[in-house]
C-alpha cells in the first residue's frame, strides 16, 4: 500500500544538493578499532612506557650532546613569525644574524640538492604520527611556489618532540595554489626525486569501497622538515598522519 | 585527472573521456547501482548506460561536480532499470531501502497535501541541512549510495544492530518532519 509513496520518496533523493552526494562520496568515518585491539594498544603503550622510562636517561644523554641542534630547530621556527605555519620560503627578510647562517645554511643545502641530515643517532626512535588539541581543525591557506605551511598539530609535536623523534607526515603539493592529485604525474616525480636525495617516502594507498584514496607520505625528522629539499616550482602543505589520513 | 580536464575531453569529443572517467568515477557509479540491482551484469549495464548520457550531455551540460552528477545519472538509470524489470527479476538491493524507509510514511489520515516529487527534494534538503553532518552523511550513504549497514557499521566501529537502531532513529526524525509540515507522499 505504501509502495509507490515510498518510491516517490527514494526518486525524489536522487535530485537532493550535489554538495550533500559529493559530502558522502567522500567520507571515510574515522575508524573504531575493536575492543580488543583497544586493550592491545593500551597495553602496548603501557609496555612502550616501561621501556621509554629506562630509556629517558639516555635520551637526555643525547640531547645534552646534540643540544645545539635541537635548539636550532626550535629557533629557526619561532623566527619565521608566521602563525600560520613555518614558511621556509626563500627571499623573506632574515631578522637576526642566527637566523641569517640558518638561511645560508638552507640555501646552501638547496643548493645541491642535498638532503638535510637527520639527528645522528642509530637508536630507534619514536614516530609521531598525531597530536591532538588545539588547531586540529583549523584552515589553512594554499601554500604558494617555493613555500612550505606546516599543520597546526604538527608544528605543536615539533615543539613538543623536537628532534627527538620522527613525524609522519601526509604531502600535499600545490602549483599555483592548485593541489596535485596524489596519484598525479607530478607528485610521483617529487616521489622520486625525494627517494633520490635519502628521504624516507611512502606513496600508501586506500579504497574505502566506492574510490581509491592516494596519500604521499614521509617519515622524517624536524630538521628535514624545517629545510625540506623543495623544488621552487611547487608549494608544499605537510600534516600530521592521522590528520590527513584517517 | 582533475574534473575540469576531463569535462575539457568530452568538450573536445575526445574519446579518452569515458576511459578517464571510468577510471575515477568508475567504482563509485559501479558501487550505486549494484546496491539497487544487486546483479552485476545489470548494474554493468547501468554504469556503460551512464557514460554514454555523459558523453551525450557535455556538452552542452558543464556539470560542476563531475561526481555527483555521474552518481545522480546512473541512481536514475538504476531505479528506471529496477522500475522496468522488477517483476520479473529479484532486485534485493532496492527491495530492502524501499522496506526501510516506509518508515517514514505517514497515515494519509493525519496529512493535508499531497506533495509534488520536486517539493519533496527541496524538503530533503531542508531536512538534510537540520541534521548534524555525521548524520547526514551516514543517512545519504544508506539510502542514496544505498551502502549495506553491516558495512557502516564495521567501518564505524559498531555494531550492525546499533548501527540499524541509528538509522531507525534517522527515518523516524524525517518521518517527523514530513508530519509536522502535514506533508502527504
Amino acid at each position: 500500500m505504501k509502495e509507490k509513496e515510498t518510491r516517490k520518496l527514494y526518486n525524489s533523493m536522487t535530485n537532493v544538493k550535489e554538495d550533500y552526494i559529493e559530502e558522502a562520496r567522500k567520507a571515510k568515518a574515522k575508524r573504531k578499532h575493536p575492543i580488543w585491539i583497544r586493550w592491545g594498544m593500551a597495553v602496548a603503550c603501557l609496555f612502550f612506557g616501561v621501556i621509554a622510562a629506562y630509556a629517558i636517561p639516555n635520551i637526555f644523554i643525547s640531547v645534552s650532546e646534540n643540544g645545539d641542534h635541537i635548539d636550532a630547530g626550535i629557533e629557526d621556527a619561532s623566527l619565521d613569525g608566521n602563525p600560520n605555519g613555518y614558511s621556509t620560503a626563500q627571499g623573506e627578510q632574515p631578522t637576526n644574524d642566527i637566523e641569517i647562517a640558518k638561511q645560508d645554511q638552507a640555501a646552501q643545502k638547496q643548493e645541491t640538492e642535498s638532503l638535510p641530515e637527520a639527528p645522528d643517532n642509530e637508536e630507534i626512535m619514536t614516530v609521531v604520527s598525531a597530536y591532538g588539541g588545539e588547531g586540529s581543525s583549523a584552515c589553512y591557506k594554499s601554500p604558494n611556489n617555493g613555500h612550505c605551511i606546516y599543520s597546526i598539530p604538527l608544528q605543536k609535536a615539533m615543539e613538543e618532540y623536537g628532534d627527538m623523534v620522527l613525524y609522519k607526515v601526509v604531502v600535499d603539493v600545490f602549483n599555483d595554489n592548485n593541489m596535485f592529485e596524489s596519484n598525479s604525474e607530478a607528485v610521483k616525480n617529487e616521489i622520486e626525486r625525494l627517494t633520490e636525495i635519502g628521504y624516507t617516502v611512502d606513496f600508501e594507498h586506500y579504497n574505502d569501497g566506492t574510490m581509491d584514496h592516494y596519500y604521499f607520505v614521509l617519515c622524517v625528522a624536524q630538521v628535514q622538515l624545517i629545510n625540506f629539499a623543495k623544488n621552487d616550482n611547487y608549494g608544499y602543505m605537510f600534516w600530521l598522519y592521522d590528520e590527513r589520513a584517517k | 585527472m582533475e574534473d575540469l580536464q576531463i569535462i575539457d575531453l568530452y568538450n573536445r569529443r575526445d574519446e579518452t573521456a569515458i576511459s578517464e572517467t571510468a577510471k575515477k568515477y568508475g567504482v563509485f557509479c559501479q558501487s550505486i547501482a549494484f546496491n539497487i540491482l544487486t546483479i552485476a551484469a545489470d548494474a554493468e549495464e547501468c554504469v556503460n548506460d551512464t557514460y554514454l548520457q555523459a558523453w551525450n550531455s557535455i556538452p552542452p551540460q558543464q556539470p560542476v561536480r563531475l561526481g555527483a552528477w555521474l552518481g545522480k545519472v546512473t541512481r536514475n538509470i538504476a531505479i528506471n532499470l529496477w522500475n522496468k524489470n522488477h517483476r520479473k527479476k529479484r532486485y534485493a538491493g532496492m527491495e530492502q531501502l524501499l522496506s526501510e524507509l516506509e518508515d517514514c510514511i505517514s497515515s494519509p489520515i493525519t496529512v493535508e497535501h499531497e506533495i509534488e516529487e520536486r517539493e519533496l527534494t527541496e524538503f530533503l534538503n531542508t531536512w538534510l541541512a537540520s541534521l548534524p553532518k555525521a548524520d547526514r552523511i551516514l543517512f545519504m550513504r544508506r539510502y542514496w549510495n544505498g551502502e549495506a549497514v553491516k558495512d557502516l557499521a564495521k567501518e564505524y566501529g559498531t555494531t550492525p544492530k546499533e548501527m540499524a537502531k541509528r538509522m531507525y532513529r534517522l527515518r523516524q526524525s524525517l518521518k517527523s518532519a514530513l508530519e509536522k509540515e502535514d506533508y502527504s507522499l
